[in-house]
């Protein structure tokens, strides 16, 4: 790994600690004005969703995936590598489960996951079109370089960190465990926190719709 | 493993028995039970997995796994995920894991596992690997676990 991808990422949880700091300042400014703001221990509704900027990652199929598709629809994000033994595929059957469920319900067009491969340097397209689609057809994977990674991730405050050491690729990588919620205007809306569960993240979603009256 | 087994037997005077899901060894004073020993079914090509169980220790001793080892993956460790208060993930290497005398142990998603790299071969749900829990004392407990797709 280059001495710059490094950087990038270190740069980009610089960011990413800054962005976390001034949201949850944030939160406590807009609870002191005792303006509603939903939260539980599975839930947290952002005071006002918070529009995205334009970033650029490729998709499993080498297409781009960018802002633009984010819009018409919930997405739920996840910032996750494959080579994770234990959160990640915990997290991923979990929305695995949710999904299987709004399939049920014909509900399923309306919300998307998306799994963000925070390790380029392990994760390219095949392998990861193979580990998102184990756990659901139309689960959609997405990576790129460290930087476009870091522009989506800052924007939400979704900390990791890779611990690469020399040429080994037996290394661990730091993300978070929160999934992040961006609804159909491509706003980011929503987090939801660990421990997660499937029927608890449907219900929510199925509030987070009504409070934004869709 | 083999060897390791035959090792076993010839060093210490062991009860091995197997019931249902759960397995036991016993060395004297000592006896270990390993229940609902899972690995969870991995994507394919994924190159690590993560092994559960609930360990109780039945004696009146503290005992504390040490690690394991299986010829089914390339690496098993003693792992332990942690969340610090921004829920940011990290896992880190155990030494040892204290299973308090008369007492049990949980090893379960988001807390400690064992950590499986580079599987033999893709496992899938209904397989069975032995994986040898190393405890202190020198007690080997060679547990069968059970590839569960949840």
């Amino acid at each position: 790994v280059k001495p710059g991808i490094n950087a990038a990422v270190v740069g980009g949880i610089a960011v990413l600690a800054f962005g976390i700091g001034i949201w949850f300042g944030l939160q406590r400014e807009e609870a002191a004005q005792s303006k509603v703001i939903v939260q539980d221990s599975v839930i947290t509704v952002l005071p006002g969703p918070k529009n995205l900027k334009e970033f650029s990652l490729q998709d499993t199929n080498g297409k781009p995936f960018t802002l633009s598709s984010l819009a018409n629809r919930y997405s739920i994000l996840f910032f996750g590598y494959t080579s994770c033994p234990d959160v990640c595929p915990t997290t991923m059957m979990v929305l695995a489960q949710l999904y299987k469920s709004l399939e049920l319900k014909d509900s399923a067009r309306d919300i998307q996951v998306v799994f963000v491969s925070v390790d380029p340097g392990r994760d390219d397209a095949k392998k990861l079109k193979k580990y998102v689609e184990y756990f659901n057809k139309s689960f959609i994977g997405v990576t790129g370089q460290p930087e476009q990674i870091a522009a989506l991730a800052g924007q939400l405050g979704a900390a990791y960190e890779v611990h690469t050491s020399g040429k080994s690729t037996d290394y661990a990588v730091d993300h978070t465990g929160l999934l992040f919620v961006v609804n159909p205007d491509a706003a980011f809306a929503a987090i939801l926190s660990p421990p997660h569960d499937a029927e608890r993240i449907g219900s929510r979603m199925d509030l987070l719709k009504k409070l934004e009256k869709r | 493993m083999n060897v390791k087994i035959k090792g076993l037997f010839a060093s210490l005077p062991l009860i091995v028995m197997f019931s249902g899901m759960s397995f036991s060894v016993s060395a004297g004073s000592n006896t270990i039970v390993v229940e609902n020993a899972w690995i969870r079914e991995a994507p394919p090509g994924a190159g690590a997995l993560a092994g559960y169980a609930k360990i109780n220790n039945t004696s009146v001793k503290d005992v504390y796994l040490q690690g394991a080892d299986s010829v089914s993956f390339g690496m098993s460790m003693l792992h332990m995920t942690q969340e610090d208060e921004q829920h940011k993930m990290s896992m880190h290497h155990m030494a040892s894991l204290k299973i308090p005398a008369k007492s049990s142990v949980q090893l379960q998603p988001g807390g400690t596992h064992i950590m499986l790299m580079r599987p033999a071969r893709q496992l899938k749900a209904g397989d069975e690997v032995v994986i040898m829990l190393n405890f202190s004392d020198g007690i080997t407990a060679p547990t069968r676990f059970t590839v569960i797709r949840k």
